[in-house]
């Protein structure tokens, strides 16, 4: 699993150790690093330009002449991107600057005006796969911001060995959490608040779950009015850098948090349930299923569904539906955070060889009691990012409390196995 | 210009002569070259036929092509006398040559460093038990803890031979089938064979070599493995060694660790070997799980114990400096000659 020391950090405000540091505590304890790296090629060099004027070259009607803000002072460069308007803010090379694909940025004169530096593409950056036309940053970028700073791309990559038996630690905060444990500062969650607004949710949805061995827990959350759109680019970026493909912000929300808390959502584009409800149940043997990676899928009996009632939105805890997947044109979400038994979920994703984020920590075993945390976190940011109007409460159907076993400590056991005599206070002062 | 043709009977007397004399196959090539050399008396006689005249050229030609057969004939037939000769006056076998040492093989390096852990152990208290290569799905994961939807039956990938039946993954299943017939105290180490399903590569082949250790009795603790296997380290690779033990986790033991051993070859210091991280890892070890104590029907509120693996071939390496893993298995003499 990769993890961002900068996301670590905004979970620990007070975190004292470097990367490096939490690399070695983190191996010490049970965790090992595998590999820590930049999470980006970091050039200097390169900063925020607000474009103030363009023009067209009097030599060459595809080339634009551009007066460019940096700050201190103003650059003129040329450009022939096709996508470059007054007014925007673009990552400028200046000259001197040795871009991550070796180019070297030079002041010059092209077809008899002179060009200083040159607006960059994600690609010509090294962050992204877009060649052919430049960057387009955020407004809100002050012009001559070095833009490793603006789009955070300072940032490590912890690739960490997670042992079967500690599930917990599939996330940041799972992580942020034992980094607090070994004495690395306090943890600090992240924001959950939101608005409520219109109709009771339950008015709106209805869940009835047909396997509570499959799934003990269910909670869903409906949100009208979104819009989807890409995603803010540190929110892209961040999970690029953590192997997730950036695809709308939606989407992004509930890989996101899946990160963040290690449990997994899934957001349905609502208005392709057939009717207001939810139905949890197993799967008819031969049942098909089309799921959003454009595979159809043949079920047998031990697979558990998410069904509209009759037709199924998703493969329970493994992969949702392409009918029902969140698209361009969504504008009202099912947002489902569940809970969903190991087992069957081990079962279902071994018997259709698909094998997911969210499969792969339903199986090693979730924490029911996250459930909710999740999807208020989730809440919060489609609301921030997507916008839209959030029903009043959450559907909650989690028929009989999953019973967490109590773990007794004797003394006397402890200093037979581990061979030396742990005092009280010593042992007390480590469980806390 | 015209010239005389060549006096040929003459000729042929000179060269039976000369062939007359020849009893070495040395004084044969002397003779050989006189006739038939670049400079040689028939050579000359051939080239000569040009400048002769166009009417005596074709009986002269033919006659001296005849010629020529004649005395390759001959020398022919005297390089096989003077051969055979050679081989009939010279001794067959020299008596006083020394004899021919036969090469004597020698252990492979895998079987030398077995033989040096087992005789560690041995020294330390412990027997040498064995398994079968074959195993259950019983004793290789069930027995252990690992039941059938465990996760950590993920971290191998095993060989199937049939349904329920398999090539052990681990030196591991042995404990059980120890335990199963002995009651405590117990105190074995079991070196074999294990498969896995990796794809050859410079530090994996899909069978290598583990040893397994177990020490079961009254008060067994963390502090007598960690005392046991620091007093191996030194006793293989000598006094400085450090060992480091990190927690992890395996199904059969609570607690888990994974044990370390200074990089021997940059003396901690970092290098390639150990990816300059100083430490070189050798395998896992822990405290026997209740859970394996059930199965085998001790009663793990009286019984206490600890169980360790170490890859044999990894140790090896580490030993000879081997780099690749894939050279202790190609068996080629060229490398193994060196051990």
């Amino acid at each position: 699993m990769k993890l961002s020391y900068n996301w670590l950090k905004e979970l620990i405000p007070n975190l004292s150790w470097n990367p490096e540091q939490v690399a070695e505590k983190l191996t010490m304890s049970g965790t090992e690093v595998e590999s820590l790296h930049p999470a980006w090629p970091e050039p200097e060099g390169i900063v925020v330009g607000h474009v103030k004027e363009v023009k067209t070259h009097p030599e060459a009607k595809n080339l634009k002449v551009c007066q460019v803000n940096i700050g201190q002072k103003r650059l003129q460069t040329v450009c022939g991107a096709s996508n470059l308007e007054r007014g925007q803010r673009v990552a400028l090379a200046l000259p001197g600057v040795k871009l991550p694909d070796g180019l070297e940025m030079k002041e010059a004169e092209i077809k008899g005006t002179k060009s200083a530096g040159m607006i960059c593409s994600e690609k010509e950056l090294g962050i992204g796969e877009v060649g052919d036309i430049i960057l387009v940053l955020d407004d809100e970028f002050v012009a001559g911001t070095s833009l490793a700073e603006a789009l955070r791309l300072r940032d490590s990559i912890l690739e960490l060995e997670v042992t079967p038996n500690r599930p917990d630690c599939l996330s940041h905060i799972g992580i942020a959490r034992e980094l607090c444990a070994l004495g690395g500062g306090t943890l600090k969650l992240p924001e959950t608040h939101f608005r409520e607004a219109g109709i009771e949710t339950a008015s709106e949805v209805e869940v009835e779950i047909e396997d509570v061995v499959g799934c003990p827990r269910y909670t869903a959350r409906v949100i009208k009015g979104v819009k989807i759109r890409p995603s803010p680019k540190w929110m892209a970026l961040r999970l690029e850098s953590l192997g997730i493909r950036s695809i709308s912000n939606v989407v992004d929300i509930t890989n996101w948090v899946l990160l963040e808390t290690g449990h997994p959502l899934h957001a349905f584009d609502y208005d392709n349930f057939a009717q207001r409800r939810v139905l949890v149940r197993r799967a008819k043997p031969g049942e098909r299923f089309l799921t959003l990676d454009g595979v159809g899928r043949t079920l047998s009996s031990n697979s558990l569904l998410i069904t509209d009632g009759e037709t199924p939105v998703a493969i329970a805890g493994i992969m949702g539906g392409e009918k029902s997947e969140v698209s361009g044109s969504t504008r009202n979400i099912l947002l489902e955070s569940a809970y969903f038994d190991p087992p069957t979920t081990r079962r279902t994703s071994k018997e259709l060889g698909l094998v997911s984020e969210s499969s792969y920590r339903f199986e090693r075993g979730a924490d029911p009691e996250n459930a909710v945390f999740a999807s208020e976190r989730a809440t919060r940011l489609i609301q921030e990012l997507a916008g839209g109007e959030v029903l009043k409460g959450l559907v909650d159907c989690y028929p009989k409390k999953v019973a967490f076993p109590k773990v007794k400590l004797r003394p006397q056991r402890v200093s037979t196995v581990v061979g030396i005599e742990i005092p009280k206070e010593e042992s007390r002062k480590t469980r806390r | 210009m015209t010239t005389q043709p060549p006096d040929l009977k003459e000729i042929e007397k000179e060269a039976q002569d000369l062939l007359g004399e020849c009893d070495t196959p040395r004084k044969l090539e002397e003779v050989r070259v006189k006739l038939l050399g670049r400079k040689g008396l028939i050579t000359g006689v051939m080239r000569e036929l040009g400048r002769l005249p166009a009417e005596v050229r074709p009986a002269v030609g033919k006659e001296a092509n005849l010629l020529r057969e004649r005395i390759e004939a001959a020398l022919a037939e005297k390089k096989r006398l003077t051969s055979e000769e050679k081989e009939v006056s010279e001794p067959l076998f020299d008596y006083t040559l020394p004899g021919r040492t036969p090469w004597l093989g020698r252990s492979h390096p895998i079987t030398q460093t077995i033989i040096e852990i087992e005789d560690i152990f041995r020294g330390m208290g412990f027997e040498v038990a064995e398994g079968p290569h074959i195993e259950t799905d019983y004793y290789n994961f069930d027995a252990l803890n690992t039941p059938e939807d465990h996760p950590a039956r993920d971290l191998s990938d095993t060989f199937y031979v049939d349904k329920g039946i398999l090539l052990r993954t681990h030196t591991s299943p042995v404990q059980i089938r120890v335990m199963e017939k002995k009651s405590p105290p117990v105190r074995i180490i079991a070196p074999g064979l294990c498969f896995r399903r990796d794809t050859p590569d410079a530090s994996h082949v899909p069978n290598f070599f583990q040893t397994e250790g177990l020490y079961v009795d009254r008060e067994v603790s963390v502090t007598d493995l960690k005392g046991v296997i620091t007093a191996f380290a030194r006793e293989l690779f000598g006094p400085k060694i450090k060992v480091r033990f990190r927690p992890h986790f395996f199904p059969f033991t609570e607690p888990s660790v994974e044990y370390d051993f200074s990089c021997m070859i940059c003396e901690g210091s970092g290098c390639p070997v150990c990816k300059r991280t100083g430490w070189v890892e050798i395998s896992g070890a822990g405290m026997v799980d209740p859970e394996v104590f059930k199965a085998v029907g001790y009663d793990p509120e009286i019984y206490t114990g600890y169980a360790f693996g170490m890859g044999v071939d990894r140790i090896a390496m580490i030993k000879y400096r081997i780099n690749d893993i894939r050279l202790l298995y190609e068996n080629d003499l060229r490398f193994l000659r060196q051990f």
